[in-house]
């Protein structure tokens, strides 16, 4: 069935007022809003070079996943993964997304969407799909699908690659492709608005909670990516620290001196951050720069805690705006850099497809086996629940034609899935010893590139014989003094991407320069994300007191403002300090908590979704929602009741928590990795913070899932179907389906262009302006 | 590629990479205000920016990990 044909249960609408033939009055009458169901249909009707094609897509997909997963003992070529990933995903939104469009989604481009009805200039304007596409990408992809893989990839690249492409296409997609469509029908209402109208006021406050906490925790582990990053590299903190004053300056250029030169501004940022990073090596090597920048983490945090603070205080022209202006920019920049350099280097990968850690619960990097908690270190690139928050909200109030929202949902997803394919190869792309001598604990490696070699040579990694001096003469071509257990994922992604990048601008004196660029943009992500989370959080939190104080509802309450910021602030700054603090390295005991999150929202988005579309009468195609959601309910359960339950204090909380509290107890001043009681005591108390998070989030989810598998039960037998949709208003309005429009939306087109000739008051779009 | 061609594709580069980035903003309201017909006189760029801000402050969005 063409995307165009109402489905059987959507309104069917009046007749369009002009048959898609009498192209001689269109004029004044306006044409049809959608393409006639019946040449569509002959469009696409299989043609032997259309079947060729695909089938040719097929074999080179195939002949990737071959190469990638029958590699043993030899080095494979990157380029593999860009085939197999690249051609596994034109296959899936070619039949998989379709049937999903087909059978479940069933958009009608006849209906006006948000952007027509409520059509305003400013937050409803329906944008040109490529330009919504650009939008969409850079608002869901950030520093996630750059740090999970990353951390994956201690279990060889096979797992992690599989999970990415098959999880983006089964899950991950699917979530943001049908959020999207949900909300577009809700006027762009946002999730939690959602959960409260499909799950009622048990569902919803549960949402709420899960959703407020889950954001909290995300901030403050991005924000310790940053610290781990930053932390003792006078280069680094002079380059990112000064992306402040740049988007201060931006700001003030925007406000005062040309106002609305976006593209000129981003531009002048752009040239003032890479001269920051340029001048970065003079200034670490000066005396001075030592003195000045040259941090500790925990100074760094309480620095980011200040900045978090500020920064979401402040009107968003000063910082906010700019920032994300140039995050923007670098993002595409860069990451369009990165695939054409993949490509054209081609890197050999030298670490096995399945590492001896996919069969333990110990490795270094992050504890527990291989399921469930690969599926939850790699949370964004497969599924990530808070795609969820903008794919309602901002995007559904642009969105042109209902049958875009496969390009746009899935097709942008599908996109930061690649990322996360290459923020992989570049992680596998380095010496294995060195990946480990990097993402090990300071515990374990002493800091020293000694003892960091001893470390991982003892791991007995086949092929691993790792010398301090190569640690060594690594961080001096990255233009570090150390690059040893800089953990978080940023110092090893920069690191591959410097390896990668060198080979193909600059040479290897360019490596530093390369390293800082990764690290800077990075940060610029993750900044962005603290303060835009803060602030979300904020708000989410008076409207929530607003309840008890009506003065919380009113945003513009300066005090209310403040005080509802700091507490925000001291929620993600006292768990980024915890992790700064931990004994036991933080990162690695903290990241699976960000991934059950993230996946826990998954699993709530999911449920809204399964309700709503049961309730429209779908029967079997739930299904597509109903398998993601299981999995994810399964996979993040089981994670968190192992971080609950273990009885292995390497991977339970609590386990972890008694044993030192028995220890304690004992008068012992030493276990593990902790070296004093103090350190023990602060084991104590981290491990009973993240088991009473992990309890909470358990919780709040298993009450969505219940109350969403409750209600889509009572639509399945008829019961209390509600329908929060908005009403049918007809489109008068036209634009293509897909990235490239067809002959027939070309004809289609050519009409309109000529109606709104004549009718410039109905050309909402501006007619290419 | 003929000159024509290439102005135009690079027109069209410059449209896309200026809506990306939200660059066209003001074009839009601009837009809006003419086809709608409103009577009042538009906001100048310098005001039609420190609206949008001031509502982005009022309304903030969230950007993902």
């Amino acid at each position: 069935m063409s995307p165009a044909s109402p489905g059987p249960s959507s309104h069917a609408g009046p007749p369009p007022d002009a048959a898609p033939s009498a192209g001689a009055t269109a004029t004044t009458t306006p044409p049809p809003a959608a393409v006639d169901p019946a040449a569509r249909r002959e469009e696409r009707r299989w043609t032997p070079p259309k079947i060729a094609l695909w089938v040719g897509i097929s074999l080179v997909g195939a002949l990737g996943w071959l190469m990638l997963a029958l590699a043993r003992g030899e080095a494979v070529n990157a380029i593999w993964f860009v085939f197999a990933a690249v051609a596994t995903y034109l296959v899936a939104y070619r039949f998989y997304a379709k049937f999903i469009q087909d059978k479940l989604v069933r958009p009608d481009d006849t209906r006006a969407t948000p952007a027509e009805t409520s059509y305003d200039g400013k937050d409803y304007v329906p944008t040109d799909r490529r330009i919504l596409f650009g939008h969409h990408f850079a608002a869901i992809a950030g520093a996630g699908p750059l740090v999970g893989p990353v951390l994956a990839a201690q279990m060889g690249y096979l797992p992690g690659t599989i999970w990415i492409i098959v999880g983006v296409i089964l899950a991950g997609a699917v979530q943001d492709f049908l959020v999207l469509v949900i909300s577009m029908r809700r006027h762009g209402r946002s999730l939690g608005q959602m959960a409260r109208d499909e799950l009622g006021i048990v569902g919803g406050i549960a949402a709420f909670i899960a959703t407020l906490t889950i954001m909290l925790i995300i901030v403050a582990i991005l924000a310790m990516v940053v610290v781990n990053s930053l932390g003792e590299s006078a280069w680094g903190v002079y380059s990112v620290g000064l992306t402040i004053p740049i988007a201060v300056f931006m700001g003030i250029y925007l406000r005062y001196l040309r106002p609305g030169k976006v593209f000129e501004v981003s531009m002048i940022g752009v040239v003032l951050l890479l001269a920051a990073i340029v001048s970065g090596r003079w200034v670490a090597e000066s005396d001075w720069g030592q003195a000045i920048f040259h941090l500790d983490r925990p100074v760094l945090a309480a620095a980011i805690i200040v900045y978090g603070f500020l920064a979401a205080v402040l009107p968003v022209w000063v910082l906010l705006a700019p920032r994300d202006y140039l995050s923007t920019f670098m993002k595409i920049g860069t990451i369009v850099m990165l695939a054409a350099a993949i490509v054209l280097v081609r890197p050999q990968i030298d670490t096995p497809a399945i590492s001896e850690f996919a069969s333990r619960t110990d490795g270094p990097v992050f504890t527990g086996a291989l399921f469930p908690f690969l599926f939850v270190t790699i949370a964004c690139g497969a599924l990530s629940g808070f795609h969820a928050m903008i794919a309602s909200g901002t995007t559904p109030k642009l969105v042109e034609k209902e049958s875009q929202t496969r390009m746009i949902g899935y097709g942008g997803m599908l996109m930061e899935s690649f990322v996360a394919i290459m923020a992989l190869v570049a992680a596998v792309s380095i010496d294995r010893g060195i990946y480990f001598a990097m993402n090990s604990s300071a515990a374990a490696t002493g800091g020293t590139v000694e003892g960091a070699a001893q470390f991982v040579n003892s791991l007995g990694l086949m092929g691993v014989n790792l010398d301090p001096a190569t640690l060594e003469e690594t961080a001096k071509q990255v233009g570090e003094e150390s690059i040893v257990s800089r953990t978080g994922g940023a110092p090893t992604l920069a690191v591959g991407l410097a390896g990668i990048m060198h080979r193909l601008i600059g040479g290897p004196g360019m490596m530093a320069f390369w390293y800082h660029f990764a690290i800077m943009f990075e940060a610029l992500f993750i900044l962005t994300s603290v303060d835009a989370g803060t602030r979300v959080a904020r708000f989410m939190l008076s409207d929530a007191l607003g309840g008890i104080n009506q003065r919380f509802r009113d945003h513009s309450w300066r005090l209310g403002a403040w005080l509802t910021t700091a507490i925000m602030v001291a929620g993600w700054g006292s768990i980024l300090m915890m992790g700064v603090l931990d004994p036991l390295g933080g990162i690695n005991t903290l990241f699976p908590l960000f991934g059950i999150a993230n996946q826990l929202l998954a699993a709530i988005a999911l449920s809204i979704c399964l309700v709503v579309f049961a309730r429209k009468g779908r029967r079997r195609s739930l299904l597509v929602i109903a398998v993601p959601l299981l999995f994810t309910a399964v996979v993040t359960i089981t994670g968190s009741f192992q971080k609950i339950f273990s009885a292995d204090p390497k991977v339970g909380y609590w386990a972890n928590h008694m044993a030192y509290r028995d220890a304690l107890a004992a008068g012992k001043t030493e276990l593990g990795l902790a070296k004093t009681a103090e350190d023990m005591q602060a084991v104590v108390f981290n491990t009973a913070v993240q088991g009473s998070l992990s309890i909470l989030f358990v919780v709040c989810t298993i009450i969505v899932l219940i109350v969403s598998l409750w209600r889509t039960l009572q639509a399945l037998r008829g019961v209390n179907l509600l329908d929060t949709e908005a009403p049918y208003v007809e489109s008068e309005y036209f634009a293509p389906s897909g990235m490239v429009p067809t002959a027939s939306e070309k004809e289609l087109g050519g009409q309109w262009k000529s109606y709104l000739a004549e009718h410039p008051e109905k050309d909402l779009a501006g007619g290419g302006h | 590629m003929s000159g024509a061609a290439l102005v135009a594709a690079l027109r069209e580069v410059r449209r896309l990479a200026r809506g990306v980035l939200g660059s066209d903003a003001y074009d839009l309201y601009l837009h809006h205000h003419r086809i709608t017909g409103c009577t009042h006189p538009p906001l100048t760029e310098r005001e039609f920016w420190r609206a949008k801000y001031a509502e982005q402050d009022a309304n903030p969005g969230a950007r993902c990990c």
